[in-house]
C-alpha cells in the first residue's frame, strides 16, 4: 500500500517538476499529498500520508525553511477537570473549546523557532503550542490556560496532535517530502494540508492541498445503515446475537 | 490483526476482543450473570467510547445469555412464569431508569452516579453473598445430609395475589418479583447492565428460589430485557457496534458453554462463594478508581465519548 503511494508520489513529483509553469511568479511552491482519499476499511489501523512538492527558490539555501501543517475537521472539544470531593474524584469544572481540529500535525525542516519568527507562528498557528482554540462555554473561575494545555496534552497522547520538527526532508534541489502518520482514531471528513515557505524567518508563500478521510466498503454500509435505518439495524443486531447464541448452544450440545 | 469498528470509529486487535468476550462469557455461563457489569468497564478501559461500550455490551450480553439460557432450558432450569412476572416489573423500571439517566446527564454527573451505584450495589450484595455462602459451605461440610428447608415463612408470604410457580417450587405473591424486576430494570437502565448479579441473589434470598432455577430464570429475563435495550440504543443513539458485538459474541458464546459445564461440576455453595468474590473484586476495583488520584486530572471528551 505505502510502496504504491510512494511510487505514485514520485511520478506526481516528476510531473510537478516539469509543470512548474510561469503562472506562478516569483516564489514557486508546489505541493500535493499522496492520496486524495484515505479509505477506512475493516483492517484500517491508521494511514501514512506522504506530502511532497517543489520549491523553485531552492531549499538548500541558508535560511529557507518549510513548515507543513495537516489539519483535520474542526469540532467542539470538552475538557473536564476532576477535583477531590469527600475523598472521591469528581468532574467539577469543564471548558468547551470551539473549532478544535480533530487532527493537527506539524512537520518542518528545522526547529520552529529557528525556521520562523514568533509572529508567523502565532498568526498561522504553527506548532501545537501556538494553537489558540476559542473558548465556548466554561465553568466560572476555570483556569483557561491550564485547560488549553490539557486539551493539547491529551490530543498529543492520542497521536491526534503531532509536533515533528525536522520531519520535512529536502531530497535535492527544491524537492521535499514529509511523511505524516495518522492514527486509527482519525475522524472522517475533509483535511487540509498547508505548506508554508519561509525565508529568513519570514513567510514567503503558502500552498494548500486537500484530502478526505471516509469509510468504505462494509464499514461504510454499516455506519450508514445504523444512522439511516436504525430500526432495521437494531433488529439485525438482535437477530445476529440470537442466532450466534443458538448456534453455539447447538454446536456445544452434548448428546 | 487490527480490526476497524465502524460505529466506535477506531481499531482494536481482534484477539484482544475475542479473549475479552471469551473470558466474560465463561463467567456468564458459570454464574448465570449477563456479564455486562464486567464487559462495559473493560470495553471503556480498552478505549471504546462509553456510549458505544454500554450499548454494545448490551447486545453481546443478550447473545451470550441466550446461549447459556438454552443450556439451562434443556436442564429445565428456566421458570418462564417467574421470568414473565420479573420482566413486567423490569420493563417498567427500565423506562423510569432511562428518565432518571437523562436527569443525571443534565446535571453532568452521570459518570459519578454510575460508579457510585456500582460500588454501592456490588459492595452490599457481594458482602451479603459472601457471608451467607461461606456459612452455607460450612454447614454443608459439617452435616453432609443436612436437609434443606422447603420454605421459610416471612412477612413476604402474607402478601396478596398469590401465584403458583411450579418450576421454582414456590407459591408466593406476585408483588415481590414485580418489585425485584422493577428495581433491576431501573438499575439496568442507569448502569447499562442486565442486572443478573443483583437478580440472582435477590431470587435466592428474597424469593427463596433454588440457585439453579434462579440462574436459568435470570438468564431468560436478561435476554428479553437486553433485546429491548439494544433496540432502544440502536434506535435512539446509534451506538450499537455490530462488528464489535459480533467479535465479542464469538468469544462470548464459546466461553459461556465452557462456563456452563464448569458450573455443572461445582456445588451450588461453592458457586455462590466464587460469585460473591467476583462481585467484590469488581466493586473494589471501581472504588479504587474513585479514590485514587488520577494520572491526569483533565479528561477530553471527543465525539461519542461524552
Amino acid at each position: 500500500m505505502s510502496a504504491r503511494c510512494r511510487l505514485a508520489a514520485a511520478l506526481a513529483g516528476a510531473v510537478f517538476l516539469s509543470a512548474a509553469g510561469p503562472a506562478r511568479a516569483v516564489t514557486d511552491l508546489a505541493s500535493d499529498v499522496s492520496s486524495r482519499l484515505i479509505e477506512i476499511t475493516s483492517n484500517f489501523s491508521g494511514a501514512s500520508l506522504l506530502i511532497f512538492g517543489y520549491a523553485r527558490s531552492g531549499l538548500e539555501r541558508e535560511g529557507t525553511d518549510l513548515v507543513i501543517v495537516v489539519r483535520g475537521p474542526a469540532t467542539d472539544a470538552t475538557v473536564r477537570r476532576k477535583e477531590r470531593v469527600a475523598g472521591i474524584w469528581v468532574n467539577r469544572s469543564e471548558v468547551t473549546f470551539e473549532g478544535v481540529p480533530d487532527v493537527y500535525a506539524m512537520a518542518s525542516t528545522r526547529a520552529l523557532d529557528e525556521a520562523t519568527r514568533a509572529f508567523f507562528r502565532q498568526v498561522h498557528g504553527l506548532g501545537t503550542e501556538n494553537l489558540r482554540p476559542e473558548v465556548g462555554e466554561a465553568t466560572d473561575g476555570a483556569d483557561l490556560e491550564a485547560f488549553r494545555a490539557a486539551l493539547i496534552r491529551r490530543k498529543m497522547e492520542a497521536d491526534l496532535f503531532q509536533d515533528r520538527p525536522g520531519a520535512v526532508q529536502v531530497v535535492r534541489d527544491g524537492l521535499f517530502r514529509a511523511e505524516i502518520d495518522l492514527p486509527a482514531t482519525v475522524s472522517v471528513g475533509q483535511y487540509a494540508v498547508d505548506v508554508y515557505l519561509f525565508a529568513n524567518g519570514a513567510l514567503v508563500t503558502r500552498e494548500t492541498s486537500y484530502f478526505a478521510v471516509d469509510k468504505s466498503g462494509i464499514e461504510r454500509s454499516l455506519f450508514n445503515l445504523a444512522h439511516e435505518r436504525p430500526l432495521l439495524y437494531g433488529l439485525g443486531a438482535i437477530t445476529l446475537a440470537l442466532v450466534l447464541g443458538w448456534l453455539a448452544s447447538a454446536l456445544f450440545r452434548r448428546p | 490483526m487490527q480490526l476497524y469498528l465502524p460505529i466506535a470509529e477506531l481499531s482494536v486487535h481482534i484477539l484482544l476482543l475475542l479473549s475479552l468476550g471469551g473470558g466474560v462469557g465463561f463467567l456468564s455461563g458459570l454464574f448465570g450473570v449477563g456479564g455486562g457489569f464486567l464487559m462495559t468497564p473493560l470495553l471503556i478501559f480498552i478505549g471504546i467510547p462509553p456510549a458505544v461500550a454500554v450499548a454494545t455490551a448490551t447486545t453481546q450480553t443478550m447473545g451470550s445469555s441466550f446461549s447459556a439460557m438454552l443450556g439451562h432450558m434443556r436442564r429445565k432450569n428456566v421458570d418462564f412464569r417467574m421470568g414473565a412476572v420479573l420482566l413486567a416489573g423490569g420493563i417498567a423500571g427500565s423506562a423510569a431508569g432511562v428518565e432518571l439517566f437523562r436527569l443525571l446527564r443534565d446535571l453532568g454527573q452521570v459518570d459519578l452516579a454510575i460508579s457510585l451505584a456500582y460500588v454501592g450495589f456490588l459492595g452490599t450484595i457481594g458482602a451479603m453473598m459472601l457471608v451467607e455462602s461461606l456459612r452455607a459451605l460450612n454447614r454443608a461440610r459439617r452435616t453432609e445430609a443436612a436437609r434443606r428447608k422447603l420454605h421459610r415463612h416471612t412477612w413476604i408470604h402474607g402478601l396478596p395475589l398469590k401465584m403458583r410457580f411450579p418450576r421454582s417450587k414456590l407459591y408466593t405473591s406476585v408483588f415481590p418479583p414485580l418489585v425485584i424486576g422493577a428495581s433491576v430494570g431501573l438499575l439496568a437502565a442507569i448502569m447499562g447492565v442486565g442486572g443478573g448479579f443483583i437478580i440472582v441473589p435477590a431470587m435466592i434470598y428474597i424469593l427463596g428460589m433454588p440457585t439453579t432455577a434462579a440462574i436459568g430464570t435470570s438468564l431468560f429475563q436478561i435476554v428479553v430485557l437486553m433485546g429491548f435495550t439494544t433496540m432502544m440504543h440502536a434506535y435512539q443513539n446509534q451506538t450499537v457496534d455490530v462488528v464489535l458485538a459480533l467479535i465479542l459474541l464469538l468469544g462470548g458464546v464459546i466461553g459461556a458453554q465452557y462456563g456452563l459445564r464448569a458450573g455443572a461440576k461445582l456445588k451450588s455453595e461453592q458457586l455462590r462463594v466464587l460469585l460473591a468474590l467476583l462481585v467484590l473484586a469488581v466493586c473494589l476495583r471501581l472504588a479504587y478508581d474513585l479514590v485514587a488520584t488520577p494520572d491526569d486530572l483533565y479528561s477530553l471528551a471527543r465525539g461519542l465519548g461524552t
